[in-house]
């Protein structure tokens, strides 16, 4: 056990420094990317007034103690005000976090829902043409850039069929579908196909071979041993997917106008936010990180043959 | 090689493949139009319009033309990124692998950081600084592209740098140099040719992306598809055709460029999960 929690420290202490990385590389990308304050002020602000802005913001000082500051400052949880509506940079951001949360998690439930029964299908009709149909149809979704995927449902459901919104979240649990359906369907596709081969790798294995000798219904078969067995592959999978969909659901957010962090990121990007900009990307790669970590100790808390150094 | 049954299912897609380079080599040739032409009379003509066979966009811009040349930006912007990347991705993939160490501590903290911050943001905010433009587009695709590689290559080599005939041309007194391009780097070039296939995929698809949130360079002959898209999403209900078609372009060069990785992988190494 002291070995597991030798793990865990290294993994934390692993963790931590990824996310000093990015904030090492967030900073720097802003702080390349030109004058703020020349874009925010007014075009009549004389030189005085700049300079008095820009040390009002601290961006007069060195960029090392300007980094500094602004690492003591995300330390404490403090990421400064957005130069845009003054309001606090980080309650922008998380305030912003659930949307993408409810997208993301609607998002895995649909690959899910999807791809369990479409998976187990293929594997067991292995090289009929319900396997190809459904193999042919993941590469497709695996194929679909998200974008295109986003217009043709809002095309067919909202323009055509006028039955779903096409952009934001005013109607209730309806306004997740299309959005959902657009950010799961890559996940959905490769959950199916990954879902098959692992089934019928499992399929192979000996202890199959011997419960089918002793007689057990091959419905039996399937679902307790099989079907099992090659489930603990996806579960691992499930936890870096959702961690994945809510860093990647920015395109996607950007098409359904769906108020999450995605959104906002994109938007301050473009308005020059840098402190939104800051505390939006820190606190999506904070739950990525944080999600691969918990993903980590769990395998290898349910797997002790996991190799933990 | 030898033809077997599986394969022939693969030869259309890989028929995909070699027509959208030859159009892309011969855009102009066989393009009926410039992608900057533009007849304002004739806006929105429906595909299948005597002159226009699959229609016009909002200046009056022949589809089939722009969906010609947008092969062009396509298949060059993913070659060039993919080339950088893998090159980036193995030389370091191969060093880190070889040498361990702090080396391969330090190559390792840089993949994780560049996972951990989602590409799109990443994308936006180095275009945001560079402005944009073809070039940047690549760089930014590219840096996107490495810590896969490194991923890959990186275990492959620290399997292989254990194995009996590498430790026997280590006795035999050859060099890391050698042994890493003679010995090492042979035996990765399988899964490499898997990756690459699937990875050139994902930049058409990211290529599209970025132009599709308006960061490539712009201007009338500029014809990515995924400007097209964006361009025509915004006239879905009068012109369904014009954000349609460059979609369909982009899901058929996508869906063939996978299936011939699925190809090669069953024929290479059957062993990596994609």
């Amino acid at each position: 056990m002291s070995n597991f929690w030798s793990y865990v420290i290294r993994r934390a202490w692993q963790s931590l420094t990824i996310l000093l990385g990015v904030s090492i590389v967030v900073f720097g990308l802003m702080h390349l990317s030109g004058d703020p304050i020349r874009l925010l002020a007014p075009i009549d602000t004389t030189a005085e007034e700049l300079e008095a802005i820009r040390k009002l913001h601290g961006l007069d000082r060195p960029l090392p103690v300007q980094y500094w500051n602004f690492l003591s400052g995300v330390l404490r949880g403090d990421f400064g005000k957005s130069l845009r509506s003054g309001e606090n940079a980080l309650h922008l951001a998380l305030e912003r976090v659930p949307a993408t949360a409810r997208l993301a998690l609607t998002a895995l439930a649909f690959s899910l829902i999807v791809a369990l029964p479409f998976g187990v299908l293929a594997a067991v009709k292995r090289n009929t043409w319900i396997d190809r149909t459904v193999m042919g149809a993941a590469l497709i979704g695996q194929s679909m850039p998200v974008f295109w995927l986003g217009i043709l449902l809002i095309l067919v459901f909202a323009v055509n069929l006028g039955v779903l919104p096409a952009t934001g979240t005013r109607a209730g649990w309806r306004s997740l579908i299309l959005p959902g359906i657009t950010l799961g369907m890559f996940n959905m596709a490769r959950t199916a196909r990954l879902l098959r081969s692992e089934l019928l790798e499992v399929l192979q294995a000996e202890y199959i071979m011997t419960a089918r000798a002793k007689g057990m219904s091959a419905r039996v078969v399937l679902w307790r041993h099989a079907f099992r067995n090659a489930v603990i592959p996806l579960v691992t999978l499930i936890g870096l997917d959702l961690g994945a969909l809510l860093a990647g659901s920015v395109i996607t957010e950007t098409i359904f106008a769906w108020p999450g962090i995605g959104r906002l990121s994109v938007n301050a990007i473009y308005g020059r936010d840098y402190p939104v900009v800051q505390a939006a990307v820190l606190v999506v790669a904070s739950i990525y990180v944080i999600i691969n970590f918990l993903v980590d100790l769990s395998y290898a808390f349910l797997n002790p043959r996991v190799n933990l150094s | 090689m030898k033809v077997r049954a599986g394969d022939r299912g693969m030869i259309p897609f890989a028929a995909v493949i070699v027509i959208m380079i030859g159009l892309a080599a011969f855009a102009p040739n066989v393009a009926p139009y410039t992608p900057d032409h533009q007849e304002l009379a004739k806006r929105f003509l429906p595909p299948l319009t005597p002159g226009h066979s699959l229609g016009t966009d909002h200046l009056g811009r022949d589809i089939l033309t722009r969906l010609v040349f947008g092969t062009r930006i396509s298949l060059s912007v993913g070659t060039i990124a993919v080339l950088i990347s893998v090159l980036i991705g193995t030389v370091l993939g191969v060093l880190s692998g070889y040498y361990g160490g702090m080396f391969d501590d330090i190559v390792n903290w840089f993949v994780n950081v560049q996972l951990a911050f989602p590409f799109i943001l990443l994308a936006i905010s180095v275009i945001a600084v560079l402005g944009p433009s073809l070039v940047n587009m690549i760089i930014v695709l590219a840096i996107g592209g490495w810590p896969a590689y490194v991923r890959v290559v990186r275990s492959k080599v620290f399997v292989l740098k254990e194995v009996e005939y590498v430790e026997a041309v280590k006795a035999i007194g050859a060099g890391d140099a050698r042994i890493m391009l003679r010995h090492i780097f042979p035996n990765v070039a399988a899964p490499l040719i898997v990756l690459t296939s699937f990875e050139f995929a994902k930049m058409v698809i990211a290529e599209a992306a970025l132009s599709f949130l308006g960061l490539g360079p712009g201007g009338l002959d500029y014809s990515s598809w995924g400007l097209m898209l964006a361009e025509g999403k915004n006239y879905l209900a009068v012109a369904w055709w014009v954000a349609t078609i460059p979609g369909l372009a982009i899901m058929t060069a996508v869906l063939s460029i996978n299936i011939v990785g699925d190809w090669l992988r069953d024929r290479l190494d059957p062993k990596l999960q994609t």
